[in-house]
């Protein structure tokens, strides 16, 4: 009798744990990406998902696209952008298996920076905003076993990361757990400034820009990611939409390399039906788009984000949403 | 694997529900085992090294026994060769592995005073964690046999999992065969108090190591790293706090090595008794790292003649002891003046005693109050403090330079002003971090004072209410998890005793 009461004491001892431990670390884990992750699990039906990264992020506007689709569709049309800052192909196939778990849209827009050539040491930096706030379960375990290089712990329990986060926590931390006006009904977490780039001229890397024949491959593991994801799509009536919101060609050579990316993704993947693609980036004059429309060499600002918007509002009147 | 890493806390849950579960005839062998692997999850050719270190005492023990059958003074002498070639043997084991290199180079210094090159190939070699303690370890046993104290172990399985024994093996406490051979033959049934107490003084072991000791360490790293760029006083705030460092950091290692074993059944040696309350050198010693020092007392000082061959001979003995002390700790002159400084106070101790006593005799100082402890133990700890500064280091040169740069700089204005005290982040710590580190070092001192007292913690906690009860245990895992430092990336910081 007494050692059964001891067993007793102790399993509720374990469960009281696991239950503080749980809130403690929703508490701790950084909070960029779980506004957004509340508004999804809360949220009606995604009818449009934009992914990606910051890019994505910065330039697609949910809400205007929401609502001048739901007037021209006639019907409530949510666009929910979950493009999380500095995610990758591979992570955004587990994200999509994730989400596809309870949302299922009528299309995926994906802008391509996040195929962007990557030191392997940043993939594991980049994995953390995307899988964080993601339940421990079996499609996080197979994520972060596929996407991460080392610490998986932390990435199974974001706790052991994130229990220093002490120092700087604030009320909104806590409040971000219960209180729904603060998860944003269509998702976003952008910059959304006014300010434009100080020097566009500043001659940071001059190479020309890669012409429409010029091609790169995409990694095997984001091959093999995207082919994943084109499949599941596919068997869940889904369509793809890659997008490329505008940036200077020239910032670097991985954004040299990126404009071949987005040649190889139209050259093998765009087959004009299921899988489409709208390539903002080579239509700068059509935008009206100029460095004024930059915030930073990557990222566009509020006026940017506005013909981004516009354009892609514009495309997906003239091809539909309708399966 | 290190204690405060991920792979412990699997590993050692598994390791004591199995062996709770498994009949009492193979415990130790599943025991063996899971130290075989704990050891070689460093690097799985050290526990070839372990193993011939096992089976050179295993061998020289049995050899021994062998020998003192036969009668006489064949029979002693034979014995003598046994134990010489055993102690040989291992002491060349710990040489080869860790003073070579230091060797050489003292060498090669040494010729260079008199302008003589001389060329000696140093070996790269890897230092096997723990080398210093299962060797010593070992070192003990044939001793002990050798002397009849204890008799040779015939099982060599279980003779293996006394020098192999994971939650002592890699720093200590160092046993004695005495103590935990005979355990590995006692039955060890699950009981529910004995694994509570086990993982209380883990944990307790866990909040010195990585709330205070890891908390510490970064202040000291900045200070010790970038001297050039502080102030005397500075570099003595940092000296002072590097006393505690490493008492949490070995203290909380001790701990967590003994409460792991007492869950398991076993009983290590307490291995420290509030240290820093010590009034005097030789009291803290007695209570510091106590597995060791009886070790050098048993085997190093006691046969020299200890203090039993006239004044002048202790004092000598005490010097050699407490300098081989040093080099034990670690190949570097640094270390050998550490050792050698602990010893000096000592016997300047015991030469300035009948001194002092006349002082307080013809003062009137009152000895047995309050005050006068506290200022016995003030002294005592600036002492061994001071110490402590040639350990830390990064060599005896390196000492000399800081202290030089100390004494010119000592900023006794700057440090004082409200700039320098309020920007205490910039020495590595942020505010919160240090005012975190200040609370739970008042913490320790408050503990270990109160235990020096003789004040049960575990007695007093266990006659409170469960709440009362669960809320203490809540707090010591959530503020480890929560105020614990895990390193950069959360990468497991290495005890600092690891490197002997």
């Amino acid at each position: 009798m007494r050692t059964a009461k001891k067993i007793m004491a102790f399993i509720v001892f374990l469960i009281v744990g696991v239950l503080l431990f749980c809130f403690i670390q929703a508490l701790f884990v950084e909070k960029s990406s779980y506004p957004r992750y509340r508004a999804w699990k809360a949220g009606k039906d995604i009818d449009v998902l934009v992914l990606g990264n910051s890019h994505a992020d910065n330039g697609i506007r949910a809400e205007s696209l929401s609502l001048a689709l739901s007037e021209s569709e006639g019907r409530d049309v949510r666009v929910f952008n979950y493009a999380v800052y500095g995610m990758r192909m591979e992570q955004m196939y587990y994200f999509v298996k994730e989400i596809l778990k309870s949302h299922v849209p009528e299309l995926i827009i994906l802008e391509t920076f996040a195929f962007c050539p990557l030191e392997d040491g940043d993939r594991d930096i980049l994995a953390r905003r995307a899988f964080d706030v993601l339940p421990l379960n079996r499609n996080k375990v197979e994520g972060v076993n596929y996407c991460v290089l080392e610490a998986r712990e932390s990435f199974y329990l974001p706790f052991l990361l994130y229990h220093s986060r002490w120092e700087s926590l604030s009320p909104y931390d806590f409040m971000v757990l219960y209180d729904d006006t603060l998860w944003p009904a269509y998702g976003g977490n952008g910059i959304y400034t006014a300010e434009a780039m100080e020097d566009p001229d500043d001659g940071w890397f001059q190479q020309a820009v890669p012409g429409p024949d010029e091609l790169r491959e995409i990694t095997p593991t984001e091959k093999e990611c995207l082919e994943k994801l084109l499949l599941l799509l596919e068997e869940k009536q889904v369509r793809l939409l890659f997008a490329s919101v505008p940036f200077k060609s020239q910032m670097a050579q991985s954004s040299i390399e990126q404009i071949k990316i987005n040649n190889y993704l139209r050259e093998i993947y765009v087959n004009g039906s299921t899988v489409q693609m709208l390539d903002m980036n080579c239509l700068w004059d059509e935008l009206d788009f100029d460095y004024n429309d930059l915030y930073n060499a990557g990222h566009v600002n509020s006026s940017g984000a506005d013909k981004v918007t516009e354009c892609l509002l514009e495309y997906l009147r003239g091809s539909g949403l309708q399966k | 694997m290190l204690f405060n890493s991920f792979s412990f806390l699997i590993f050692f849950p598994i390791v004591a529900i199995v062996y709770f579960l498994i009949p009492q005839r193979i415990k130790y062998l599943w025991l063996l085992g899971a130290s075989y692997y704990f050891y070689m999850s460093w690097n799985p050719k050290y526990a070839l090294l372990m193993l011939a270190v096992t089976v050179i005492t295993y061998g020289a023990g049995l050899l021994m026994t062998v020998c003192g059958r036969k009668s006489g003074r064949r029979g002693r002498r034979l014995k003598m060769v046994c134990i010489f070639g055993g102690i040989v043997l291992l002491l060349g084991i710990l040489f080869v592995f860790k003073y070579y290199g230091f060797a050489v180079e003292s060498v090669g210094k040494v010729f260079a005073i008199f302008h003589i090159t001389v060329q000696m190939s140093a070996f790269d070699i890897l230092l096997p964690v723990g080398i210093s303690f299962y060797t010593f370890q070992g070192l003990g046993y044939i001793i002990d046999v050798y002397r009849g104290e204890t008799a040779a172990e015939k099982n060599f399985l279980r003779y293996a999992l006394f020098l192999s024994f994971f939650p002592q093996l890699v720093a200590g406490p160092i046993e004695r065969s005495k103590n935990l051979l005979n355990q590995i033959y006692e039955p060890h049934k699950f009981d529910a108090g004995r694994v509570k107490d086990g993982l209380l003084l883990m944990g307790w072991g866990f909040f010195q190591k990585l709330v205070i000791a890891d908390r510490i360490a970064i202040l000291v790293d900045e200070v010790y790293g970038n001297y050039l760029s502080y102030s005397g006083l500075q570099l003595l705030l940092a000296t002072i706090l590097f006393a505690f460092q490493i008492y949490c950091d070995f203290g909380g290692y001790s701990d967590i090595a003994v409460g792991a074993a007492r869950v398991m059944g076993f009983t290590l040696t307490k291995n420290f008794r509030s240290p820093y309350c010590a009034v005097t050198v030789s009291e803290f010693w007695r209570n510091w790292h106590i597995s060791l020092t009886t070790w050098f007392r048993d085997y190093i000082y006691i046969p020299l003649g200890g203090n039993r061959r006239g004044r002048w001979r202790k004092y000598r003995n005490l010097l050699l002891t407490f300098t081989l002390s040093g080099l034990w700790h670690g190949a570097g002159w640094n270390y050998i003046i550490w050792g050698g400084l602990n010893g000096l106070y000592q016997v300047a101790g015991d030469l300035t005693a009948p001194l002092r006593g006349l002082l307080q005799e013809k003062l009137h100082i009152r000895t047995e109050c309050g005050s006068y402890r506290l200022f016995r133990r003030l002294i005592t700890f600036a002492a061994v403090d001071f110490s402590w500064f040639f350990f830390r280091a990064d060599g005896f040169k390196i000492a000399l330079q800081m202290l030089r740069h100390g004494f010119q700089n000592i900023g006794l204005l700057t440090f004082f002003s409200q700039e320098n005290l309020l920007g205490i982040h910039t020495i590595g710590l942020s505010e919160k971090n240090f005012f975190v580190m200040l609370l739970s070092l008042v913490l320790l001192m408050w503990v270990d004072n109160r235990k020096r007292r003789g004040v049960d913690f575990k007695g007093i906690l266990a006659r409170q209410n469960i709440w009362f009860r669960w809320l203490v245990y809540y707090g010591l895992i959530f503020s480890i998890l929560i105020f614990g430092i895990y390193g950069p990336g959360y990468d497991a910081s290495a005890f600092i005793y690891f490197q002997f």
